[in-house]
């Protein structure tokens, strides 16, 4: 953490906030016109000392959840102003993904099954949002504050009788999911043994 | 000790290339620049410099090669006309936008359609509102020094922006003309190590990223702190080419005021024509006309009050572009000029004539025609015909 930091400070400093109010000044005040009407004069001198960061959305955006504000936060809290942000958006932090809550974004659930698991991680390798919690090499509760709810985990998950099945938010947030889901990975196993059954006799 | 040369402007800025010897430069041809990666690639190819020479299939691939390779932490160049440059257009913003010093050859070429492989400005003119840092250059000379303090200007601490150097297509980068190279050691030695302010890609102890998405909340200060680096490029170009002229005896500014101090008649003429005009101001001079020359070599920024002081005296100023802004209210040298002259207290009158588009040759009698119509406009004081094609067959 401390290294970054740092890197923040030299680089806002060198590259953006040195030559930046001078230049604004001259510009203003030459191109400013003797014989130009007054209001322009005023209008210019209202906008310029204004910071014009949207207080709205920056209140609207939860501090915890947006790894722009944790990244680039002044340490005193609240929006930074145009100078004291890295160059081009840069994010000087790493793994801050951490820190941005992607799981309001979901609207499919994967509910974990796990007297159906077999342990062999797929869904760990396979999921693009690291949202498979595992203790001692072994797979636990999915991380639903960052899970999007893409179901690759339910599609990969090589078991029998499905250990991941994907249920709609609503369905997956009420308390009987746990038996919904398992209901639906005994049918799908069922479908899937009977297809088989039925090509066998085909052949 | 420098050189004299007898080079082709493209072959001029190769060589400014293998002097400054980038980490990267990536390739895809098409006229009339392929000559400079053609020459590059030469040089890659005997070990004169140490560049990694990307091959790609597209200039959108060349340039985003270019945006990796800098993001990365390497010096970057390339070189492009016409649709090429359309081509790279996304890319041009990312590159300007991450704040990426990417120095980048425009040979200026007219646009398709219909297809023609000739000078005009209507490539690097349609990127002027990319972000990119643009240097005009009159002849190879003027190419190859801008090609050399390109990357000083970019890669200045203070700016940190991709620039973009541009010379005529065919009319310079295909002609032989004397000119002066500077020693290897001295080019190197005045472009220096590449150095980031910033931690690189490839520095793995810190690692960043590059491009994130950025929304309501921060996109505005970004594109501000963007909005100043590149009014504080004019400063760095005006230092680079005071240090430039001690290194080489060529001291370069923001433009060149030909005979303008007490012109009362003046043209602003980008690049290659401005040589053409230079001889008429010359010849109305003898003939006692109080006639002068504006041209331009940074247009990016613009750098509205210096030229607008420059101008400020002349009782008219034809602004002459090699590219129309279809459906604009003249072209975009024009309209840039015209609001930078608002603020006068007292303006000169202004006309704008469209001239040599795809190539079109403007002869001495053309520029003597315009010079003509501009000192009838000073005496008449009547605007006649604002904004119009010349040597186009009715």
């Amino acid at each position: 953490m401390s290294k970054p930091t740092k890197v923040t400070k030299i680089a806002a400093q060198k590259g953006v906030a040195k030559a930046a109010p001078k230049v604004a000044k001259k510009g203003v005040v030459k191109a400013a016109p003797k014989a130009a009407p007054k209001t322009v004069k005023k209008v210019v001198a209202k906008a310029a000392p204004k910071k014009s960061a949207p207080k709205g959305v920056a209140k609207a955006a939860p501090k915890k959840t947006s790894p722009k504000a944790a990244a680039k936060a002044a340490p005193k809290g609240g929006p930074k102003g145009w100078k004291d942000l890295p160059m081009g958006g840069m994010i000087l932090e790493a793994g801050n993904a951490v820190n941005y809550n992607t799981g309001a974004w979901r609207s499919d659930r994967p509910i974990w099954i796990e007297e159906n698991c077999i342990q062999c991680l797929f869904c760990w390798i396979y999921c693009p949002d690291s949202s498979v919690n595992t203790k001692d090499g072994k797979r636990v509760e999915f991380d639903y504050g960052h899970c999007k709810g893409c179901g690759v985990c339910a599609l990969e998950c090589p078991s029998k009788v499905k250990a991941i099945v994907m249920l709609t938010e609503a369905e997956g947030a009420a308390p009987d999911a746990l038996d919904k889901a398992k209901a639906i990975a005994n049918r799908m196993a069922a479908e899937k043994a009977a297809a088989k059954e039925k090509e066998a006799q085909n052949a | 000790m420098p050189k004299k040369v007898a080079m082709t402007g493209n072959v001029a800025v190769a060589n400014a290339m293998r002097q400054i010897n980038p980490d990267v430069c990536a390739a895809y041809p098409i006229t009339p620049s392929t000559e400079i990666m053609q020459q590059f690639s030469s040089f890659v190819a005997d070990g004169l410099v140490k560049t990694n020479l990307v091959t790609v299939e597209s200039e959108h691939s060349a340039m985003s090669a270019c945006i990796g390779a800098c993001a990365a932490g390497g010096r970057v160049m390339n070189a492009t006309s016409a649709n090429g440059l359309a081509l790279m257009w996304e890319m041009l913003y990312i590159a300007s936008g991450n704040r990426l010093p990417i120095v980048l050859s425009c040979v200026n070429r007219a646009l398709s359609a219909p297809i023609n492989i000739h000078g005009d400005h209507s490539d690097s003119m349609g990127a002027r509102d990319s972000g990119w840092i643009q240097l005009y250059a009159e002849n190879g000379q003027e190419a190859y020094d801008n090609t050399v303090q390109a990357p000083r200007i970019g890669e200045h601490f203070d700016v940190r922006l991709p620039v973009m150097s541009c010379m005529d297509g065919f009319i310079i980068s295909h002609s032989i003309e004397n000119m002066e190279l500077l020693d290897d050691e001295q080019v190197r030695g005045f472009v220096g190590e590449y150095k980031s302010p910033t931690p690189v890609l490839l520095d793995t102890d810190t690692p960043v990223t590059f491009g994130p998405l950025d929304l309501q909340d921060y996109y505005m200060e970004h594109k501000k702190a963007q909005h100043e680096a590149i009014k504080r490029a004019k400063k760095a170009v005006i230092e680079v080419g005071k240090e430039f002229g001690k290194l080489s005896g060529r001291t370069y500014g923001l433009f060149e005021d030909y005979k303008l101090r007490d012109a009362d008649v003046a043209l602003v003429v980008l690049n290659s024509a401005a040589g053409t005009a230079k001889v008429i101001v010359d010849e109305l001079r003898k003939k006692g006309v109080k006639a002068g020359l504006l041209k331009p070599r940074l247009f990016r920024p613009f750098p509205a009050t210096e030229m607008a002081a420059a101008l400020k005296n002349c009782s008219a100023v034809c602004v002459m572009d090699r590219c129309d802004s279809f459906g604009s209210a003249g072209g975009p040298l024009f309209t840039e000029f015209r609001s930078a002259l608002y603020d006068l207290p007292e303006r000169p009158l202004m006309m704008n004539k469209i001239y040599g588009l795809g190539g079109r040759d403007l002869g001495l009698d053309d520029v003597r025609k315009v010079f003509a119509e501009t000192i009838k406009l000073a005496e008449s004081g009547k605007v006649t015909k604002l904004y119009e094609y010349i040597t186009v067959r009715e």
